[in-house]
């Protein structure tokens, strides 16, 4: 009687388990789905490209150095934004061996809003906790990867805040806060 | 002609926004609702210095024109702007004539204070389009002292320090900020703790239980030495938020917060301490991309006028800002020490929007006791040795500052 129920019981258990990882595979999958879906109804021109400056972690120390990188171009300014920070979490993906990835393929933006025409809301998913080290340096280059490449490239752009999984966060890893909008901070640029 | 640096924002750009879709999720309003709120106008003043062969020139750059007096003492000089403004520095190198020590905020005006290393002839004048204060600090030649300010400039007479506090005194009483109050209490903020354990050493070193190490020597240091009290916001390996580690100092009525961490970077090559101060970052793209690629800024015309004039700040009121320039004081004097001390490279004094330091309401550092994620620097982090030299330099440091305001 006892086992057959624990039995009953351990199915059920498995079963649930199956679903909500199928679920969130299918979600992830229709995630990505959604941005390709967009990208092919928004383009202006067909193939057009537009080159962006992209700044990543340098190997020489701790701060951002950039790297020129072409994307598709569109007549909307929040999907243009979204195209660049999905290419800034492809990470460098240079020849040379001078930038250090930052995010991980995992890391995934879930969305962007345009607040008040200059405030970018973006939305990442909570890989990004993985890829963080948890120390002030590192959780400052994430999030000023982030926000100095958009507001480099978008001047309209006066602000950029970070968000995961919808929900407003204090700080991604202890020191920085990210509560409200952060400005571009060129102080963690330096030229290659 | 206008000229684009890099990506510059042109007609096609302008475009992009025209057709911006104005439609936004209702879940969202809570957090467009907060962002708004945050929202402020204020002035900026954009501050960069440029060392060159003979002489090093700062300029302040503002949407509006700014009425300005200049004052020079043997170490200081000293440049007062009206109405009031938020300054932004935009420079992180080093001048080898100046450095920036902070700013001094009146009811109505701003100053920028400034330690000079030398007597220096100093040439005052201002462009438009964006409107621009220019200082240049000469290499002396001869005894001529040329001094062509454009408006209500003080003489350089050279002002004993005295005089020039009691001025100060007059025009600012109000806002406390140069009232020099007696340093008793400290607090000592040990990073991070309990499950939150920071950052990790490659062979497996907390963050927290070094942080700990350092400001329990550093507490002995203080209280033995110079005898002021000392709170340490944990005593354990405890859970601790930011702001509790705030409150614990601001209901200490600290004089002093010293928050102490260890870095870690993804580069291998990262090592060295480093001094943080709160960064209460604000400014325009325009201004940031002209920096990083360091143009010409006198070549800055129509469109870059429209675009300074177009800032609108976020204001960060923040209990802070009004003790930075102290804080900025502390850091470059915990710095110098950590540098000589450990021989390690000059990282310099830093700026970034840290938590723990946005909501004290004293002078605040941010001390990153070396990079934890070095080998070589994880296995010296972890001897009482290196520990002592980490907490005696920043000991010295605070010993400099309180010699400084006595
Ligand atoms: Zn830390």
């Amino acid at each position: 009687m006892d086992k057959k129920k624990r039995l009953i019981i351990f199915i059920v258990l498995i079963v649930l388990v199956l679903s909500i990882l199928l679920f969130l595979i299918i979600g992830n999958k229709n995630n990505s789905k959604k941005q390709i879906k967009k990208k092919n109804i928004v383009p202006s021109d067909k193939s057009e490209l537009v080159e962006y400056d992209f700044f990543y972690q340098s190997v020489n120390g701790d701060y951002l150095i950039p790297l020129k990188k072409k994307v598709e171009k569109f007549g909307d300014m929040k999907d243009q934004i979204k195209e660049v920070v999905i290419k800034l979490f492809e990470g460098a993906n240079s020849k040379d061996n001078k930038y250090i990835n930052l995010f991980s393929s995992k890391i995934r933006l879930n969305n962007i809003f345009i607040v008040n025409k200059e405030i970018a809301v973006v939305d990442i998913n909570r890989e990004i906790f993985t890829k963080l080290l948890g120390s002030s340096i590192d959780e400052i280059l994430t999030i000023y990867s982030i926000v100095d490449t958009i507001c480099f490239n978008f001047p309209y752009i006066k602000g950029v805040q970070i968000i995961v999984d919808g929900r407003q966060m204090e700080t991604l890893a202890g020191h920085i806060d990210i509560s409200r909008p952060l400005r571009m901070d060129a102080r963690w640029i330096r030229p290659i | 002609m206008r000229k684009t640096f890099g990506r510059g924002f042109d007609s096609r750009r302008l475009h992009f926004l025209n057709k911006m879709k104005k439609s936004l999720k209702l879940k969202y309003f809570g957090l467009i609702f907060i962002i708004l709120i945050g929202l402020g106008f204020s002035y900026a003043a954009k501050l960069r210095y440029s060392d060159h062969p003979d002489f090093t020139r700062v300029v302040i750059e503002s949407g509006k024109i700014l009425k300005f007096n200049i004052s020079k003492t043997d170490e200081e000089f000293r440049i007062k702007i009206q109405p009031e403004a938020e300054v932004i520095l935009e420079t992180n190198k080093e001048s080898s004539r100046l450095s920036f020590l902070g700013v001094n905020k009146g009811v109505d005006y701003t100053e920028l204070i400034f330690k000079i290393n030398n007597d220096y002839d100093i040439k005052t004048f201002t462009l438009n389009s964006p409107f621009r204060i220019v200082v240049d600090f000469s290499d002396k030649k001869g005894d001529s002292v040329k001094n062509n300010t454009s408006q209500n400039q003080t003489k350089t007479k050279k002002p004993k320090k005295e005089e020039t506090r009691a001025m100060n005194n007059n025009t600012d009483n109000d806002n406390g900020l140069n009232s020099k109050k007696e340093i008793r209490t400290i607090v000592i903020d040990p990073g991070h703790g309990g499950t939150e354990y920071g950052a990790k050493g490659p062979s497996g070193t907390y963050e927290k239980d070094i942080t700990l190490k350092i400001a329990k020597i550093l507490k002995m240091y203080i209280e033995n030495y110079i005898g002021l009290k000392v709170f340490l916001t944990r005593n354990s390996d405890m859970n601790l938020s930011l702001e509790e580690r705030a409150s614990i100092a601001n209901n200490q009525k600290a004089d002093i917060f010293i928050s102490i961490h260890c870095n870690a970077s993804k580069s291998r090559k990262a090592k060295g301490s480093e001094t943080y101060i709160l960064s209460l970052k604000a400014t325009d793209k325009q201004a940031r991309r002209l920096a990083f690629y360091e143009n010409n800024f006198e070549e800055m015309k129509d469109d870059d006028k429209r675009e300074a004039d177009d800032i609108k700040l976020i204001l960060w009121d923040m209990a802070q800002t009004e003790y930075l320039r102290d804080s900025a004081n502390l850091a470059i004097l915990i710095q110098k020490e950590l540098n000589v001390l450990l021989g390690t490279k000059n990282r310099g004094i830093k700026q970034a929007p840290f938590r723990v330091l946005m909501n004290v309401a004293m002078p605040a550092v941010l001390v990153e006791a070396a990079f934890i994620s070095n080998p070589s620097e994880e296995k010296m982090l972890n001897k009482e040795q290196y520990q002592k030299k980490i907490a005696y330099a920043i000991f010295l440091g605070i010993k400099r500052y309180l010699t400084q305001n006595r």
